[in-house]
């Protein structure tokens, strides 16, 4: 049964209709949707609306709809919208509300208000039923939930989940549902997702240690330092008195080096060998770094022996064949990388791109072992919209 | 004459344990005094039990009576610990029964955070406890600071506290009631011996205690046969006075040391005679010989005691008390022993530095240090080498110098452990406290949310006048926090960022602390036509609610509806027709039956909605999204 269902027996009287007086909230624009992508649980929210948005935004420029992002002040900001995190009342979200051509998003109060005003919603559920706390009013024809298969398993009802199962919803799915409720054309279900790794929405830069930037250059900006894919000590310790970083090394660094700018320094990531000592971990660790130790060693249980105070991680290379639905590979896929990699002053899309040198507006898979390997940090996708081997990228449309 | 009321915060003084026995003595020396108004405090006992009402003082239960607290005792560990050490009921006694002093005698982390409860620095406190082990726990220190009466059990915790700066410490003994242990008549031992088949000639080493782990058991034992071995035609026993159910697997112990089971003699006691038997240990349960029944006797335990005047007789059987362990707050048994003129041989580590000295009737057994896991402790090891010594420096001791010891034995107690002794000091203690001043006035005073400090480059005093005059604290100049804010000033904080931090612990303290009184939120002339929907949580589900208004308006037309949420969604409800007043959600407001009256309460509504207790607090609602209502739940 459905939450007001059970309040209304547990009271013992019927169900109306909700009531809340709205207050008015001057708004940039007339013709808008509204996305609430947070609630109450973390593990009912969402993490790639910004490739939601990325999918329908054109066709909404073109008819000249706009999206507001409603909810709270801590709430991440989603590109292309209007924000109005936290700077509204409950009553003038209400008006918002009730003003919008479509509401979407996460299970959320939003979307039981938008329901209230029988509004057209898409709406998506995962760790609880979309039957018990969807939409209770309303047109039911105006309103698509979309309800995670979560890789066959029943609801987690928890609220935090290890692997988000909302997570599993194709952002297609989602763009498909809003231009279809707000009758427009579109090619959108020509895009099909082939894969989306777990850590893709952890968006990141790579700095490959091959050069330094100006001091000035993108300041407060984290960084991955990959002194794994090229070492060059000077130019590490450059970067690493710059800004916050996670510092990746198959290299010792000298410790007196590392001593002035152990602040910045977040995580040191070791790819530690049989042919290291473990002084050296514990030279780094007395001078207050925290060190992750990381081995690709065919015989790890013998780095492990040797290593045995500390927790090796084990890198497990991900290849082609652990592509989700790898029988969709074509020509024709398409991808995007969540951690961008600045190698001599360049910026690339993937570290693939930057092995292969592939220009930014390249998004065409590249069938390389670095490619694979990144599979966590990957989306990919077919878009049976463009011309076969068509070098535009999804961005240019 | 107006009696100086002392609260007794202890186990219960019919309980069986340390604590319980040294209660009992020091309330029934008290009382007769005529001198105060005693109240107990008994933890562990539920505040309504009817056999607190039985004792010639009134005594309150430290265990909350109410449902909820109960079944969540059965359930969750933690609080059932802390509530049985009257962390959630020990506000509500001092306010109600208004004491002069309140006395705390029992394991010091009992009284955790006490010392930052409201009334702790408002009327006399003294806390009396066990300190076992070094390094001192840091919750001893913290209360230690906080009361100039704080006494240890042991001279060992005493010296301990002061040499990390707490000269004000002191020792006072646990007492015991000297009159019930003593030696008995030539005569009457032999008798005794005789009655259990234990030759006179024969060497009767003895230990009365709990099988725990820290009674250190298998070194006892590996004493015993080094000392068997070094004397082989001595005729010994070893006397065990405990359970065999729990703790050490003695039986086990004693076949791996290779020791004749013969020689190790325990107590039986008959479940349905009560008279007891010593003999070696061969089962779990034993027939007994004096009344004829089977299998009713067994080993002894801590809820299946034998009397003090049993227990004495057993002493009488003994030569020698020895008494090795890890640790201990101050072991009973050891006095007890010493009251009956035994030599106690007794490990030089925690309390028995008290009782192993020459003018206390004792030997001191050597030990080595070990690391309790977990707590890191340091515990004692006793040597078993140290044990067979010391035995054996007893039995060839010549008699009038053993006489002479064991002469000092008894002496030592009673000059020291001795209710008259104990009592008396504790008289003097309290009759040196003031009588407090305070009204007993509970009420919650509002923190200075907006307080704007004064001007000054001090940072000291700053921090200081920020306590007082935002927080309401008198804070000492040795206090943690203020030098805690005052190295984070000099390290990596501004005073706008002390500052903010100081207006948020006020702002959450004065919501915590805000109170709805019932009786002047409710209407005044709507009595017995209330209606209440409770629904603290959550933004969507205080809108869905919104949707029934109208039909529990329809249906009770002469009701006003009062909604409780929290504050935060009271924007929702602005405004709505149907509610007549809003409540800020608090806990009581989830207590049906104290909304609704039971017994001589009236209650403040007729009818008080819990809907959120099917949703929220249990998922009844979900049955895979399948379930299906039989009737029309729409208007």
């Amino acid at each position: 049964m459905h939450l007001v269902e059970q309040y209304a027996l547990a009271c013992g009287v019927k169900i109306d209709k909700p009531e809340i007086q709205e207050s008015y909230f001057p708004l940039e624009c007339d013709k808008y949707i509204t996305l609430h992508a947070s609630s109450g649980m973390e593990s009912k929210n969402y993490d790639f609306y910004n490739d939601v948005i990325e999918l329908i935004l054109p066709y909404l420029d073109l008819n000249g709809i706009k999206i507001i992002q409603i909810g709270g002040k801590e709430d991440n900001q989603i590109d292309n919208c209007i924000h109005h995190l936290g700077s509204t009342t409950i009553r003038q979200t209400a008006y918002i509300i009730k003003n919008s051509l479509l509401h979407f998003g996460n299970d959320s109060f939003s979307t039981h208000m938008a329901s209230g005003y029988d509004k057209k919603i898409v709406s998506l559920y995962s760790i609880l039923y979309k039957e018990c706390c969807g939409p209770y009013w309303g047109n039911k024809e105006n309103q698509t939930l979309i309800e995670s298969d979560r890789g066959g398993m029943k609801p987690s009802f928890s609220p935090k989940e290890r692997l988000k199962t909302i997570n599993l919803i194709n952002p297609e799915e989602i763009a498909c549902a809003v231009l279809d409720l707000l009758n427009i054309d579109h090619v959108v279900d020509k895009v099909e997702t082939i894969h989306i790794g777990a850590e893709y929405h952890l968006n990141g830069l790579c700095v490959i240690p091959d050069h330094v930037m100006p001091r000035n250059f993108a300041p407060g900006q984290p960084a991955n330092i990959w002194g794994h894919e090229h070492f060059d000590e000077q130019n590490i310790i450059h970067w690493i008195s710059t800004r916050k970083c996670n510092l990746f090394t198959k290299n010792k660094i000298d410790i007196q080096k590392l001593i002035n700018y152990r602040d910045n320094i977040n995580l040191i990531n070791y790819y530690v060998s049989l042919d290291d000592k473990p002084e050296y971990i514990e030279q780094l660790e007395s001078i207050g770094i925290k060190v992750n130790l990381l081995s690709e060693e065919e015989k790890i249980s013998d780095v492990r022996l040797k290593f045995f105070e500390w927790h090796i991680k084990e890198v497990k290379h991900k290849a082609k064949k652990d592509v989700d639905n790898i029988d969709l590979l074509c020509d024709n896929s398409f991808y995007k990388c969540s951690m961008k990699v600045l190698s001599n002053g360049k910026l690339y899309n993937s570290r693939a791109a930057w092995k292969h040198d592939r220009p930014r507006n390249d998004h065409r898979v590249i069938d390389c072992a670095e490619f694979w390997q990144d599979l966590n940090v990957m989306n990919i996708y077919n878009d049976n919209s463009l011309p076969i081997n068509n070098e535009q990228s999804i961005n240019s449309r | 004459m107006n009696k100086k009321k002392i609260l007794f915060h202890s186990n219960h003084s019919k309980a069986f344990t340390g604590f319980g026995k040294n209660l009992k003595n020091i309330l029934i020396y008290l009382q007769k005094t005529g001198k105060y108004e005693i109240v107990e405090f008994a933890n562990g006992k539920i505040k309504t039990n009817p056999e607190l009402q039985a004792l010639p003082w009134k005594c309150i239960g430290s265990l909350p009576a109410d449902s909820e607290s109960l079944r969540k005792m059965e359930t969750d560990n933690s609080f059932s610990r802390d509530a049985g050490y009257g962390k959630f009921t020990i506000d509500k006694v001092i306010e109600d029964e208004k004491p002069d002093v309140y006395l705390g005698i029992e394991d010091i982390w009992a009284f955790k955070d006490f010392n930052k409860k409201q009334w702790w620095e408002k009327i006399n406190t003294m806390i009396w406890t066990t300190l076992d082990s070094l390094p001192i726990l840091k919750d001893a220190e913290d209360i230690a600071k906080s009361t100039s009466n704080f006494y240890t059990w042991a001279n060992f915790a005493k010296k301990s506290m002061k040499d990390l700066g707490h000269k004000h410490v002191k020792c006072l003994h646990g007492c015991l009631n000297t009159s019930k242990f003593k030696r008995l008549e030539d005569k009457e031992r032999v008798k005794l011996r005789e009655s259990f088949g234990i030759h006179q000639d024969e060497f009767v080493i003895g230990f009365v205690f709990r099988n725990q782990i820290r009674k250190s058991v298998p070194n006892l034992l590996e004493g015993f046969k080094i000392f068997q071995q070094n004397n082989p035609k001595l005729k010994t026993k070893l006397l065990l006075h405990t359970s065999w159910e729990e703790g050490w697997d003695i039986s086990n112990l004693i076949k791996e040391k290779r020791i004749d089971p013969s020689t190790v003699l325990t107590t039986y006691l008959c479940e349905k005679c009560k008279r007891y038997e010593i003999k070696p240990f061969k089962n779990k349960k034993s027939d007994c010989r004096f009344c004829g029944s089977r299998e009713s006797q067994k080993t002894t335990e801590p809820k299946f005691g034998i009397s003090d005047r049993q227990l004495n007789e057993i002493y009488n059987l003994m030569d020698v008390y020895c008494h090795p362990f890890t640790s201990g707050g101050q072991e009973l048994p050891i006095q007890e022993a010493k009251l009956c003129e035994l030599i106690t041989l007794v490990t030089n580590y925690s309390c028995g530095e008290d009782c192993c000295t020459q003018t206390s009737g004792g030997l001191p057994l050597s030990w080595s240090e070990y690391r309790e896991p977990g707590t890191q402790f340091i515990k004692a090891s006793t040597h078993s080498e140290s044990i067979a010594n010391q035995l054996n420096k007893v039995f060839k001791m010549n008699t009038s110098k053993k006489r002479d010891l064991e002469k000092k034995s008894r002496k030592f107690v009673i000059e020291n452990y001795s209710i008259e002794v104990i009592g008396s000091k504790l008289e003097k203690i309290l009759d040196k406290m003031p009588k407090p001043e305070w009204d007993f006035d509970f009420e919650y005073k509002q923190k200075n949310q907006d307080y704007q400090p004064i001007e000054t480059d001090d940072d000291f005093e700053w921090i200081k006048d920020i306590y007082l005059n935002m927080l309401n604290l008198e804070v000492k100049d040795n206090d943690e926090g203020l030098h805690h804010w005052l190295s984070r000033l000099d390290s990596d904080l501004s005073r706008d960022d002390v500052l903010n931090f100081f207006k948020d612990a006020a702002k959450k303290e004065n919501n915590k602390n805000k109170k709805i009184d019932l009786e002047d939120a409710l209407g005044t002339d709507d009595k017995g036509k209330r209606i209440l929907m409770v629904m603290p949580e959550s933004l969507g589900d205080v809108y869905l609610c919104t949707s029934l208004f109208k039909s529990i308006k329809k249906t009770y037309p002469d009701y006003n509806l009062y909604f409780a949420t929290k504050p935060d969604y009271f924007e929702i409800l602005d405004g709505n027709p149907y509610v007549y007043k809003l409540l800020p959600y608090s806990k009581d407001l989830d207590n049906l039956l104290k909304m609704e009256g039971f017994s001589d309460h009236q209650g403040y509504f007729e009818i008080c909605f819990l809907p959120n207790i099917g949703t929220q607090k249990i998922l009844n609602y979900m049955h895979n999204g399948k379930d299906k209502i039989q009737f029309d739940l729409c208007t």
